[in-house]
């Protein structure tokens, strides 16, 4: 797997939608690089029956760069999901926001790891890193690990992690509107692909 | 004042030994060790097979930098020229004054249950209250454990606990443990003092290897303290401790440390509780000292309805690297647990909290909650986040949250603006942020505690 890189060149906003604007296949590796000013955007919807391999790298180097990572994935059948987000913050004033979902049906397995670094340089970086997970598959499997890693003491970061399940109150409230059962599950799946976290 | 206080902790005593065994632990080493303390076969055949497998075993190759600690140049084995006493007048001299100084038979008298002190690889000291033995409540060196409970230790000696084959330094441990706690609790009965261990680590590259082997049965309680201390010298120690706990059915032990050891000191300590039907587990630790810590109490919830809480901190000042954490493993169904941890960093320290919760496929209806609060004090000190999340469960709710930054300054602002000087400030922001440990402690133990890290942060500011 080659890795690709980007550059989002000073003042600049990028959106960046994955797989579609990059590759057909479900691997990919992206080193992007944020100069002063600059905004990325990152829109990725995934859903897979096959093995696939992601690692996105985003290094904020200019003053003031950002990253909105919103990352929606699915596991079905068998699929094996190996996905990694690295995001540097290196240039004082950087901030990054990165909120992924993903569901896990069937027998499908992930293995999620993200990473945010805030380097010594990186004065008044603010860092956001979530990750949200549903298990549905009786042989689904979760492993994730958002880490954080700081190297200054001027900075803000916060992470958070949940593996949620479909509240039996939710269904029942959907069932007694006369929603069919899978329909009801469907829908609360969507409406957790299509929230964001704060 | 304050320098004095310091040096009641990291002052070495002279004392004489019993025996001194030469750096490196070989398997003479081993079999001197059980023929010394006239094991039983089993015990020995166990150390054995622990020995060859440390020997094939790998240094673990994450975690904090462990290439500043030389196993061949570890003493794993000194005996203090002391017999156990159960009277604290029949401890010798030289080693009652370093217990006073700690304050150890100040604390037995006030709010203890029993106490047990260990110097080296030896217990010299230890007492329970005549109330809770006459109910049936057994509280040992883990030694003579060995040879009056042989089928109760035999049964849960490093066996489905921490295994002897666990890691590295756990098979270290099977090989050349020394001393430690034994404590038995009989079904139903409620130990409502809290019994206390102090281990000191006195001999120059020195080792301790204690093991603590707490069964609380059915329906029991016990709360049980340990802290732990050494001088400090320019040469590497290593403190290789094993803990393992047994809540029975609905039981509930609650484990506090206060670890202190001193700045060349290898904190690479195994924790660990398997927690029955409806039991409870309640961890507390606070790890101020050490060079480099390891350490990440865990509970294995194997009955329906356990409950783990863990709540700790760690302070990393300059030259340390505290890499701390909580580990919640979710076998059975409706298990719970609740992981809070906290860290502070300052004088180019690194604390890190390392994690883990897993949820099996049988546990439905688990309940997981992890938080994480880190304070970086100054912009050389280093503040790590490495929380593992795996489920195989779809009816289970597990979440982490943590946050990292460092005191803001308008709440030094506001403190200064009443007149507190800005180390003062934070010192007691700081107190603040801690509060929630030291509130969990017996009275001694959170004045201690809070004595500790003032200790700490002295001069962290300005």
């Amino acid at each position: 797997m080659n890795t690709q890189e980007i550059y989002v060149p000073e003042g600049a906003t990028k959106t960046l939608r994955l797989p579609s604007d990059f590759t057909s296949g479900d691997s990919y590796a992206i080193l992007a690089h944020v100069l002063k000013g600059a905004s990325l955007i990152i829109i990725e919807t995934l859903q897979t029956i096959l093995p696939c391999s992601i690692r996105l790298t985003v290094r904020l180097e200019g003053e003031g760069a950002s990253v909105v990572d919103r990352s929606r994935y699915q596991g079905l059948g068998n699929a094996v999901l190996d996905i990694e987000r690295v995001i540097v913050h290196i240039a004082p004033g950087t901030t990054s926001r990165v909120d992924a979902r993903g569901i896990m049906h069937d027998a499908s397995r992930a293995l999620w790891r993200g990473r945010v670094l805030v380097e010594q340089g990186a004065k008044r970086a603010q860092a956001f890193l979530r990750h949200d997970a549903i298990l549905t598959g009786k042989e689904a499997y979760m492993d994730a690990a958002p880490f954080l890693e700081i190297f200054t003491d001027d900075a803000i970061c916060k992470h958070g992690a949940s593996v949620r399940r479909i509240q039996p109150a939710e269904l029942f409230y959907m069932k007694s509107r006369g929603v069919l059962e899978e329909e009801a599950r469907n829908m609360l799946l969507e409406g957790f692909l299509a929230g964001t976290s704060r | 004042m304050i320098q004095q206080d310091k040096s009641l902790y990291e002052k070495a005593d002279k004392v004489q030994e019993r025996y001194h065994a030469d750096f490196g632990v070989t398997e003479d080493l081993v079999r001197e060790i059980s023929r010394q303390k006239n094991e039983p076969t089993w015990m020995l055949e166990k150390r054995l097979h622990a020995f060859q497998l440390f020997l094939e075993a790998p240094i673990p190759a994450w975690g904090p930098d462990l290439s500043g600690l030389d196993l061949d140049k570890i003493t794993y084995f000194v005996r203090p020229d002391a017999e156990e006493a159960t009277k604290w007048e029949d401890v010798p001299e030289h080693i009652k004054q370093t217990f006073d100084r700690l304050g150890i038979p100040e604390a037995e008298r006030t709010s203890l249950g029993g106490v047990g002190a260990q110097y080296d690889s030896d217990v010299v000291y230890h007492n329970i209250k005549e109330e809770w033995a006459q109910q049936g409540v057994v509280f040992e060196n883990m030694d003579t454990a060995v040879e009056n409970y042989p089928e109760l230790v035999q049964k849960h000696f490093m066996t489905r606990c921490v295994p002897i084959n666990d890691h590295k330094f756990a098979m270290l441990h099977a090989a050349v443990w020394s001393g430690g706690t034994f404590i038995y609790v009989p079904p139903g009965i409620k130990v409502l003092f809290p019994l206390q261990a102090y281990f000191r680590m006195n001999a120059e590259r020195g080792g301790q290897f204690e093991h603590t082997l707490i069964i609380a049965d059915t329906g029991s309680e016990v709360s049980y303290i340990e802290g732990c201390s050494a001088p400090r010298y320019m040469t590497s120690a290593l403190h290789a401790g094993c803990v393992e706990l047994f809540v029975g059915e609905g039981a509930t032990i609650r484990y506090s440390s206060i670890e202190n050891w001193s700045l060349n000191t290898y904190n690479l300590n195994t924790k660990r509780a398997l927690v029955e039907k409806n039991g409870t587990m309640e961890w507390v630790n606070g790890n101020v000292g050490s060079g480099t810590t390891m350490l990440y109490p865990s509970s294995m919830l194997v009955g329906e309805g356990a409950r783990s809480e863990s709540l700790g901190i760690a302070v990393a000042g300059p030259g340390q690297h505290q890499d701390t954490g909580a580990k919640a493993i979710h076998v059975a169904p409706r298990t719970s647990s609740v992981i809070r941890a906290k860290s502070i960093s300052h004088g180019g320290g690194i604390a890190s909290y390392r994690g883990l919760v897993r949820v099996g496929r049988r546990a439905d209806e688990t309940v997981s909650h992890v938080t994480c609060d880190a304070l970086i004090l100054d912009g050389d000190s280093q503040s790590h986040t490495y929380p593992f999340t795996k489920t195989e469960n779809t009816n289970s709710e597990l979440s982490h949250e943590a946050r990292a930054g460092r005191i803001g300054d308008d709440e030094i602002f506001y403190a200064m603006s009443r007149g507190l000087s800005e180390e003062r400030a934070i010192q007691m922001i700081v107190g603040g942020f801690v509060e929630e440990v030291s509130k969990k402690l017996p009275l001694e133990y959170a004045v201690e505690f809070n004595r500790l890290i003032d200790l700490q942060m002295e001069g962290a500011v300005g």
